[in-house]
């Protein structure tokens, strides 16, 4: 019994996982060393507009790891998983906005909102919170990535072929 | 002899006739005096027939259709709590306080708690929230240095997250002002209905409708004492009469009452009738509100449900029903004292209460809560703005009588905290600046920079006096308010402007469009001459705005002004530049909330869900961003606010918040000192704060003397969060000689580090960024 219990449990956990490409316990990001070089963003240069182009430096600021969630928010999160598997998108959302009261700058959260809204079609409102998340991720290349797949996917069904494409080549740059 | 008989006869019949008539005539009399009488029996019978159907019509109408009004009613954030949860002793002593929570030594049932020192039990109440019920609960909370540090059950099992139920801190009753919280049969306490039956109807469960004997002994105990001590109504009779008539005292009136009273006991059971008793009866009135029912009795007097009462409680309630406004118990207590003893007495007369209860009961306090006290004198503000916010989602009667259940974003320690702010902040100003005692007036509104909730919600110094809504109507000139929007309109141009472009503080004449000549001056009166864009917006120069101002158009920073949530239509005139530009607290609320934000618009929400009155979710008021500014140039502009508090016009801020916390904010001030306006921003919040006069007449103050202490003083109470946001793509920190605007490095004189957006630093290098500055780490030498 206890076996049984457990082996739905980690299904439970596993199938909550799913959602989204990063798991609800990833281990935190790599953080580079203060002053350490990194590759410049190529999509901030502006192609052939014969501007200098300077490595970007990260300020001393922006390496610092982010914590992980605590204990509330992940609990939160399941229980939007939950919500969400059952269909009920508005509960999901209710959580997670719940979870963003609790840690309003947590990354993962405005991303899962965005995934939510993509998930019921609400398109419009899907790339706002995408780039929500990624303006709060620092360096968590998966969760940037993830953003702006999304974001890709977004522009793409509203019809901006150019956007998407962008919004594309910016996700694999950072994978 | 035809003739002669005739004449004989004529007499003979002519009596004959006579009598005949006078017979014919008492006949007929008789005959339509009976028939009349017949008819009108009939017709009375027909009639009194037809009015008692109209009667019973009437009163099952009033029985099954709507029965009662029930406002919506409006309830608080609840409050979160998980370990590290940002919550200090005070707060939940307060916030336990507010939910009508009673403190006890050991808590054993429903809505209790203890406390030793950081240590809290409390048991929790059901509740039904939006997305489920929540059952209660027995929960350990410890506290230390303002944050939880242990939630556990009372057996020591850590939990993750718990909340306490919301709040109710208002309902929205109709214009009739009837309020109410309907109860059911069986939330009814006995000790209620026993009190009820001792004192109005002791023979409620036997007789029908009327009570013939009771009738006989209120008579006989009125004629003994010489005048009415007694009344014979029974219960139904009494509700008949709050249910259908008016209060005139005529004999037609107790008859019809009678008749319907009947008729109610036809139709109805007693258990009916009880409920509808028990949610209909007046019990008292606050200010234009009437309260009926015990159910919005107990939280008007007690602040708790009323399957919470205990009996001394119930009894003085039930005391009420014979005059509430006489027997008030916070206007005459020692009046309510007596009544509520009495019905002690009958109840232990009648054998509900053995002799040492009744003991113990009579000695009990009272037990009401302060006037004023109650949440429907809290937060009048924050109401009206709930109010508004649903009136464009729902029928003014949907609100006022389905029941509805209303949650919000409300704080209630934080509204508290803020208020008692406004209110010593001003007697201090009004007292150091020499100005008459009460002639200063404030607005606060504070929100979540990154979803928009207004967490508080302050109309005027008096927060808990429901007049004129300053936060909400009071349109005034935000003056310097509008500079972060004129820079960041400015600094969205990047190869124009970065926050180390040197800006000339020169004066300046504008043509108007009318023909008349503008010329924007300083607070100080000077020229600057030559200044970095960040120190201009620091020390807050005009003559440098109105430069840039119209360098880059004034169309362009009403536009910036709407990206950033203001929806007023502005004309573009150049007076905008300087805030001439009339708005309320809660326009420039939302118009800080996206610069905090970093540039992620969530329009302000007071209202998160919506349940219906048997707690089934209705409607969600959904978190909602856009990103409506561009992030670098929003990035830059915070940079921007944090050095008008750490050296520029919002210096004194660090008196109030300490040296080190890293805030935002900016002063503004109009004309010959009229308003006194003040924004900032930390981690966790985003307040605006306004001080001036009703009458618009000058204040003597500044931003920086007016509202900024007030933001201060409720800041430091709030323990503000420090600002912590990472810069966005495209921005890079350099070292800049600031007098020279030229690229510098570290070590070297008068450098200071900024940020840019990528790529538009300036290039030119001052002499000792040539040298590379003195002891500077390798990698900034790379170039």
């Amino acid at each position: 019994m206890p076996l049984k219990c457990l082996s739905i449990a980690m299904a439970c956990l596993l199938l909550g996982a799913c959602g989204s490409p990063y798991r609800l316990n990833a281990p935190p990001a790599p953080v580079e060393s203060v002053g350490g070089q990194r590759p410049a963003d190529p999509a901030m240069v502006p192609a052939g507009s014969g501007t200098e182009v300077h490595p970007y430096r990260p300020p001393v600021e922006v390496a610092r790891v982010r914590p992980m969630a605590s204990p509330a928010v992940r609990k939160l999160l399941r229980k939007a998983a939950a919500q969400r598997r059952a269909g009920d998108y508005a509960a999901a959302q209710a959580s997670i906005e719940r979870a963003l009261r609790i840690e309003s700058r947590n990354p993962r959260l405005w991303n899962r909102l965005a995934h939510l809204y993509a998930d019921q079609g609400q398109y419009v409102r899907v790339e706002s919170f995408a780039a929500k998340s990624n303006a709060l991720a620092g360096s968590d290349p998966i969760l940037r990535a993830d953003n702006w797949q999304l974001i890709a996917t977004t522009r793409e069904v509203l019809g901006d072929r150019n956007g998407a494409e962008q919004a594309r080549r910016r996700a694999r740059t950072i994978q | 002899m035809a003739r002669q008989s005739k004449r004989r006869r004529k007499p003979a019949t002519r009596k004959k006739s006579a009598h005949r008539r006078k017979m014919s005539a008492r006949a007929l009399r008789w005959h339509i005096g009976w028939r009349w009488l017949s008819g009108t029996l009939v017709l009375g019978v027909l009639l009194s027939g037809g009015y008692l159907l109209y009667l019973s019509q009437q009163v099952r109408l009033a029985f099954e259709g709507k029965r009662w009004t029930v406002p919506a009613r409006v309830y608080a954030r609840p409050l979160e709590l998980y370990e590290g949860a940002p919550v200090s002793v005070a707060q939940l002593r307060y916030e336990l306080t507010v939910l009508g929570y009673r403190k006890v030594r050991h808590p054993s049932k429903g809505a209790e708690w203890s406390q030793a020192r950081g240590r809290f039990l409390i048991h929790t109440r059901p509740f039904v929230f939006w997305d489920g019920e929540q059952p209660a609960r027995r929960l350990m909370v410890r506290i230390a240095s303002g944050r939880v540090i242990g939630l556990s059950d009372v057996v020591g099992r850590p939990l993750d997250l718990v909340r306490l139920e919301p709040a109710e801190i208002g309902s929205i009753y109709p214009a009739h002002k009837e309020d109410r919280i309907l109860v059911r049969r069986e939330d009814l306490p006995e000790h209620l209905v026993q009190a009820l039956l001792a004192v109005e109807d002791r023979r409620f469960f036997g007789h029908h409708g009327v009570d013939l004997r009771g009738i006989a002994r209120a008579l006989w105990a009125n004629l003994r004492a010489g005048r009415a001590v007694q009344g014979g109504s029974t219960l139904t009779q009494q509700l008949v009469k709050n249910f259908f008539l008016t209060s005139e005292r005529r004999l037609w009136r107790k008859l019809n009452e009678a008749l319907m009273a009947l008729i109610v006991e036809k139709y109805y059971s007693k258990d009916e009738i009880l409920e509808a008793y028990a949610n209909e009866i007046f019990l008292g009135q606050d200010g234009d509100r009437a309260i009926h029912g015990f159910g919005l009795a107990a939280r008007f007097y007690f602040n708790r449900p009323l399957t919470e009462l205990q009996v001394h409680e119930t009894a003085l309630l039930a005391g009420l029903v014979k005059g509430a406004s006489y027997y008030n118990p916070r206007r005459h207590p020692e009046r309510a004292r007596k009544r509520r003893n009495l019905v002690l007495d009958q109840m232990h007369a009648l054998g509900f209460l053995d002799e040492r209860a009744l003991r113990t009961y009579r000695r009990k306090p009272l037990g009401v809560t302060a006037h004023g006290q109650g949440p429907q004198h809290r937060y009048p503000a924050f109401i009206q703005l709930v109010r508004r916010q649903l009136v464009r989602d729902y029928r003014e009667e949907d609100l006022t009588s389905e029941g509805l259940h209303i949650f919000t974003t409300l704080g209630p320690w934080v509204q508290k905290v803020a208020a008692e702010a406004v209110a010593k902040g001003l007697r201090r100003i009004e007292k150091t600046r020499h100005l008459s005692a009460g002639s200063l007036q404030a607005a606060m509104v504070m929100v979540t920079p990154d979803q928009g909730e207004v967490r508080v919600l302050i109309g005027g110094r008096r927060a808990n006096y429901a007049g004129f809504n300053r936060a909400l109507d009071a349109h005034r000139p935000i003056g310097s308010l509008v500079k972060p929007a004129l820079y960041l309109a400015a600094l969205s141009e990047p190869q124009r402007y970065t926050l180390a472009t040197l800006v000339g503080d020169s004066p300046l004449r504008i043509e108007l469009p009318n023909g008349d000549i503008w010329t924007p001056d300083n607070f100080d009166h000077q020229a600057h001459g030559r200044v970095p864009l960040h120190r201009v917006l620091a020390q807050s120069y005009n003559l440098a705005a109105v430069h840039v101002g119209m360098d880059i158009g004034v169309q362009r920073v009403v536009d910036t002004l709407h990206a950033l949530g203001m929806e007023r239509e502005v004309p573009p005139y150049p007076s905008v530049l300087l805030g001439a530009l009339p708005l309320a607290p809660i326009e420039v609320a939302q118009i800080y909330q996206t610069i905090a934000a970093s540039g992620f618009r969530a329009p302000l929400r007071a209202i998160r869900e919506v349940l219906d009155t048997d707690g089934r979710p209705l409607q969600r008021y959904p978190l909602v961003v856009r990103r409506t500014v561009d992030p670098v140039a929003t990035f830059l502009v915070s940079e921007a606010l944090q050095e008008v508090v750490r050296e520029g016009t919002a210096r004194s801020l660090r008196r109030w918040l300490g040296e080190s916390l890293v805030v935002a904010g900016k002063t503004g001030t109009t004309d010959d000192l009229r308003d006194s306006w003040f924004a900032g921003f930390g981690a966790d919040r985003v307040a605006v704060v306004w001080v001036g006069r009703d009458d618009n007449r000058p204040t003597g103050l500044t931003g920086s003397r007016g509202a900024l202490p007030l933001f201060g003083r409720a800041m430091r109470s709030l323990h503000l969060q420090a600002l912590d946001t990472l810069p966005p793509t495209g921005v890079e920190y350099h070292w800049i000689e600031d007098d020279s605007g030229m690229l510098s490095a570290e070590g070297c004189k008068g450098a200071i580090r900024l940020p840019f957006a990528t790529g538009s630093q300036p290039h030119l290098r001052s002499a000792c960024g040539e040298r590379g500055g003195q002891g500077m780490p390798d990698w900034l030498l790379e170039r």
